[in-house]
């Protein structure tokens, strides 16, 4: 059998469709989570017919009329860039799932900087998303676009400080090291401290670029209707919906591989379990902030991009690196 | 300051301009067009009446006699009401704007110019309102009828007018 | 072709003409100060927005994401009340003002007929005054805790608007069980009331009192108290309290700009003289007091409602009207504070069955003719913060 599996040919598709099957299935539950955990916190309850108990195949059924529904391209948009972008957004986001190590020795794709292609493949999305924003032939998504990019640009800074400072101290941009230098809660000793802040940093830049509440101006549908995504119906708006869904999990995955420990944990051997359960925690967060918080303003949202976060994860690279050599 | 004081205070300003009534404790001045401005000039400026609050701006249609023009307005500092109120003829009836003095006044005299059809002397942009661009004639004059009363007779009981 | 250029009188044009004498145009000069040759985008929010409550257009020039003019476009609501009223039996017009602002129906047609009553000289019973303060009252709640539902979420705050509309829904129980409607109730008549109160409502009105108490306070640590509403909030929209007078703004504009100006203190009517209660005012005339002063009013009801409960004597609710209601002519002008500002009705008689003037001056008319002042300058972010704040239902804008 390991004979068999050894062979790159065979193990190769066997790697594509486990992949394929965490982005299929994952983001699916994060939807379905996100609809219930916000109902009840609205004094609601939720999806509740679709699937006869609580609603489950709630999301299966918005895939479906997703499916079904009339393509609309608006006549005066330009058409090959409104039909790629959801493509451009969405083929990144099931690429990150490929680096992740979801348990000792079963990452499927190994790389000594994963760390950086994990971060550049979450860039890319952004490209999707002017791209949307531009082809739709409609200030509103134009608008929306525009904050967009100046959004997503300005919080790529921190992510990637706050991630280089992980990289330093774990001595290694291979997401699998970085890991394993980890105890079941994430960093021991000295680097503890530094870490949680830097953790913070990451968890807050990472949902700006997510376009997640409280940071989510680029849609805001009390102001620009829906922003970038306003003129997108069916198939390619429950890509992009795809997308936000697959990018709270892969943002959650790396996150918890940078800060939690990833797979390790307790009482039970390491493994994708431990790293479910740190993901599921992590989206519970990011779904509990978009039901309390209003949107940040366009400039407040720079201000504590350049000001609070980019100086804050400086300081912390010089932290982490000065007690590495110390 | 009561109705009755107020009365008395215009009275000694303006004399014979105006021809004063109070009813249910509201003071209301009737004045020639001529005066209007001048009357509302001291309404809101003069210390002891003082009234910068501005309610509201109205027309009313009183036939033969024109359409008289109602300018409402109340004084937060010593909380009374005045009413200055100018007949105008019913063709190219024109008034003096007060939206210097009142700039709620603007919006109110704009919706009294397309209902009643009163020009506003001064005022910057007489445009219409509540009704769409093309509307013609002025709905709130007593010749202009109810559109649906001349389309449909009412089918139910006696109309109240009838 | 050779331009012959002289400087013109046009602002900062310079005319030029063709040698061959054809065409002669005014070349504007860039604006020094602007390095960039920009455009102005005029934007049209409405009247299909998610964020105007209704149809309600503003017209926006922008410059960059900065509000250079903005202009509300009204109208497309108007129904022409005035002129209806003008064909109404008096005792119909109640039926009638109902739908300004349709998400508090008694306290529009309490004006109505105690403008009626004014002009005939109808005395109403006690009881039926009492209720009705009552119900205003409960009705002033209901009203603006559809605001603290709906500004918020168009901030980007979706959840206070479940607990208000939960609240609301609790309110709208005991609505219905007196008056037997939920939106447009018509409770008030000419001299009193429709019908008495069932048994029971009293105490069910009781019951809410501290119920909502409680969850007003929820609303200040949920809303007032965080961070990012207080930044989206404070310092944007001020509206300084002389404008605001001179715009005949009212509500809870007028009193966050600090004026304590309100119907139910300064000309009490019904019994408003009787009860004790405070008029919340704030500082700045920002956005963040107007929602203050919104939830402050909201805690005043509730006082007044409880010390009405104590106040409601027995007796008839209606007087005896005679068939037909003829007032004398004349003229009667009642002003009454309506949930969203100063709501006045000036009437003119001529002794006939159907008034010969019947004006309604709406408080959202005046308060949304401030948009120019306050959105002049503001970033267009900050746009839906100020008309949000702005509280205004499009049905008493148009009538």
């Amino acid at each position: 059998m390991s004979d068999l599996l050894s062979n790159y040919w065979v193990l190769m598709p066997v790697k594509v469709v486990a992949v394929l099957l965490i982005f299929l299935v994952f983001p699916l539950v994060v939807g379905y989570m996100e609809h219930k955990v916000m109902a009840h916190m609205q004094a609601r309850l939720g999806p509740m017919e679709a699937g006869r108990f609580h609603g489950v195949l709630q999301l299966v059924a918005d895939g479906v009329k997703f499916v079904q529904k009339e393509s609309v391209v608006p006549r005066a948009a330009d058409k090959w860039v409104f039909t790629l972008a959801p493509a451009v957004a969405l083929i990144p986001v099931i690429l990150v799932f490929g680096f992740i190590p979801y348990g000792p020795e079963l990452t499927p794709i190994r790389s000594d900087v994963g760390l950086f292609v994990t971060l550049a493949l979450s860039s890319v999305s952004v490209i999707g998303v002017l791209m949307a924003a531009w082809s739709s032939a409609n200030k509103y998504s134009l608008i929306g676009g525009l904050r967009a990019a100046a959004q997503l640009i300005a919080y790529e800074l921190p992510l990637v400080l706050a991630a280089a400072a992980v990289a330093m101290q774990a001595g290694s941009a291979d997401l699998a090291v970085i890991v394993e230098q980890q105890r079941f809660w994430g960093w021991a000793g000295w680097a503890l401290l530094p870490l949680t802040v830097g953790f913070f940093v990451y968890g807050t830049a990472a949902l700006a670029e997510l376009t997640r509440p409280p940071f989510d101006m680029p849609l805001a549908d009390s102001e620009v209707v829906f922003g970038y995504l306003t003129e997108y119906t069916g198939l390619r708006f429950a890509f992009f919906l795809l997308t936000e869904y697959a990018g709270i999990v892969s943002q959650s995955a790396i996150a918890a591989t940078l800060f939690l420990g990833g797979y390790k944990g307790v009482i039970l051997p390491d493994g994708p379990w431990f790293l479910a359960v740190k993901v599921l925690a992590l989206s519970f967060l990011v779904i509990w902030a978009r039901s309390t918080y209003p949107r940040l303003r366009e400039d407040q949202l720079q201000v504590i991009a350049w000001v609070r976060l980019v100086p804050v994860s400086l300081l912390l690279i010089f932290v982490v690196g000065l007690l590495k050599v110390v | 300051m009561d109705a009755d004081a107020l009365r008395d205070h215009l009275a000694a300003e303006f004399g014979d301009a105006l021809e004063p009534e109070v009813s249910f404790g509201l003071l209301t001045v009737t004045v020639e067009d001529g005066d209007y401005r001048r009357v509302a000039e001291f309404v809101r400026n003069d210390r002891e009446v003082s009234c910068n609050f501005f309610d509201f701006l109205c027309g009313v249609d009183e036939e033969a006699a024109g359409i008289a023009v109602v300018l409402h307005v109340y004084s937060t500092s010593h909380h009374h009401h005045v009413q200055v109120r100018s007949v105008v003829p019913r063709d190219g009836g024109v008034l003096p704007s007060v939206h210097d003095l009142w700039a709620g006044a603007d919006w109110h005299e704009r919706e009294t110019a397309e209902l009643f059809g009163v020009a506003f002397d001064g005022h910057p942009h007489l445009a219409k309102l509540l009704l769409p661009e093309e509307f013609e004639g002025h709905p709130l004059r007593k010749e202009f009828a109810l559109l649906a009363r001349e389309a449909k007779p009412w089918p139910g009981a006696k109309e109240p007018g009838e | 072709m050779a331009a012959d250029q002289q400087p013109s009188g046009a602002e900062g044009g310079v005319a030029f003409q063709a040698a061959d004498g054809t065409g002669v145009g005014v070349i504007i000069r860039e604006r020094a100060d602007r390095e960039l040759h920009t455009q102005d985008m005029t934007l049209n929010v409405g009247p299909q927005h998610p964020a105007t409550h209704g149809v309600l257009r503003v017209l926006v020039t922008l410059d960059g994401e900065m509000i250079e003019s903005a202009e509300p476009v009204i109208g497309y609501m108007h129904r022409s009340f005035e002129k209806l009223a003008e064909y109404r039996d008096y005792r119909q017009i109640i039926a009638l003002v109902n739908r300004h602002d349709w998400v508090s129906s008694i306290c529009n047609e309490l004006g109505v007929a105690m403008v009626v009553e004014r002009q005939m000289g109808i005395e109403v019973p006690e009881r039926a005054t009492w209720i009705r303060m009552l119900m205003a009252e409960w009705t002033r709640i209901l009203n603006h805790l559809m605001f603290v539902g709906s500004y918020p979420l168009e901030l980007g705050a979706i959840t206070p608007m479940f607990y208000a509309f939960r609240e609301r829904e609790e309110i709208q129980a005991l609505m219905e069980w007196v008056t037997g409607g939920r939106l447009h109730l018509t409770y008030c008549r000419v001299g009193g009331l429709k019908q008495d109160l069932p048994r029971g409502a009293i105490d069910l009105s009781r019951d809410l009192v501290p119920r909502l108490r409680e969850r007003i306070k929820e609303y200040e640590t949920l809303i007032l108290g965080n961070e990012i509403f207080a930044a989206r909030t404070k310092g944007i929209g001020v509206l300084p309290a002389d404008v605001a007078c001179s715009y005949g703004s009212s509500g809870c504009s007028l009193q966050a700009a600090g004026v304590p100006e309100d119907a139910r203190k300064t000309e009490p009517y019904l019994f408003y003289d009787q009860v004790e209660f405070d008029v919340p005012t704030g500082r700045n005339g920002d956005c963040y007091d107007r929602f203050t002063v919104l939830l402050g009013r909201m805690k005043e009801s509730l006082r007044i409602i409880e010390q009405v409960h104590e106040r409601i004597p027995p007796g008839p609710v209606t007087v005896k009207l005679p068939k037909v209601v003829r007032p004398p002519a004349g003229h009667a002008y009642v002003r009454t504070e309506a949930p969203l500002g100063q709501l006045s009705y000036y009437m003119v008689s001529h002794n006939e069955k159907t008034p010969w003037r019947f004006k309604m001056r709406t408080p959202s008319f005046n308060n949304v003719s401030t948009f120019p002042y306050l959105l002049k300058g503001t970033l267009l972010a900050d746009m839906i913060a100020v008309m949000g704040s702005v509280f205004f239902i499009v049905g008493d804008i148009d009538r």
